[in-house]
């Protein structure tokens, strides 16, 4: 009796690989997506925080009360400044955010002495 | 003896005969024999695939990481260094050098930080003595470093590996000297 070779056996555990690294690559590609984004928003803080620290750096410099807005290295900045006024000096408080959808946020102070106090 | 005949169900038809199986087998054979090449083909496309997306996404990873580092250690370091100074000074005729003055018991000192050769150096030495940039120590690489007076402010920038440059203004805390 002739035998032939049967290749349905070889196709059906050929098809289960197949399915098994598509299924594998699917979570390579979900992670590798998610470490992407992840590194793209560690970028973006990392560039907020430049911004929003610079913002605080040249308010500081030469403070004075008020709302501010920005754009520093491209990231749009906002800042508040608020007083506390004394016989002897005066507090700056500056809190200066990124406006994005992850804000990153920055508070100081500077105390400014009153002249011949 | 008693003999049962037994019907075909409906729906069902003949497989045919042994020569017609014979002769339908090599046709039937080479077409499976395609199809798991193609299915061989496609799991080794697939699996160049991933490899050159996940060394792509590998690569971008660490330049990313490099960056922040690099950007981010240069200007907190910058920065820290600015504030706690006594004076700061940006000599111009040397590549925005900057000169940070600190006393210690009565005696002054120069901090000197500068980019050279592919990386921000720091060179600390008495005031009176010259700057020698030749023996200064490496704090970390970078592709580049510069500061410059910008009215009562310094403004500094880093350059990372990639080329790319950032800028960040500083306020010295006793102004520059």
């Amino acid at each position: 009796m002739k035998r032939h070779f049967s290749s349905q056996p070889v196709m059906i555990e050929l098809m289960i690989v197949v399915l098994f690294f598509g299924i594998l690559t699917s979570i390579v590609a979900q992670m590798l997506t998610s470490a992407v984004k992840t590194s793209r928003a560690s970028t973006a803080r990392s560039e907020a925080l430049i911004a929003v620290t610079d913002m605080v750096e040249r308010l500081k410099a030469d403070p004075a009360e008020g709302c501010f807005q920005d754009t520093v290295n491209g990231v749009a900045v906002t800042a508040e400044v608020t007083a506390e006024h004394s016989d002897v000096g005066t507090l700056y408080t500056i809190t200066a955010a990124s406006a994005d959808a992850d804000p990153v946020s920055v508070t100081t102070a500077r105390y400014i002495k009153e002249a011949g106090s | 003896m008693n003999t049962y005949r037994v019907s075909r169900p409906a729906g069902l038809t003949s497989c045919g005969s042994d020569q017609e199986k014979t002769m339908r087998t090599p046709r039937a054979g080479r077409f499976t024999g395609l199809i798991i090449f193609a299915l061989i083909g496609l799991l080794l496309a697939v699996c160049l695939l991933v490899l050159t997306a996940g060394s792509r996404v590998w690569n971008d990873l660490g330049a990313r990481t490099n960056q922040n580092y690099t950007v981010r250690t240069v200007l907190s370091y910058v920065a820290n260094k600015v504030h706690a100074a006594d004076s700061v000074e940006v000599l111009d005729d040397n590549n925005g050098v900057l000169a940070l003055g600190a006393d210690y018991g009565g005696k002054k000192y120069n901090t000197y930080i500068y980019y050279q050769d592919g990386a921000l150096l720091e060179y600390f030495g008495r005031a009176e003595l010259s700057f020698r940039p030749e023996l200064g120590q490496t704090v970390t690489e970078c592709g580049g470093f510069s500061a410059r007076r910008e009215g009562s402010m310094i403004y500094v920038t880093v350059t990372d590996a990639e080329g790319q440059t950032f800028g960040m203004h500083l306020m010295a805390e006793d102004g520059l000297s």
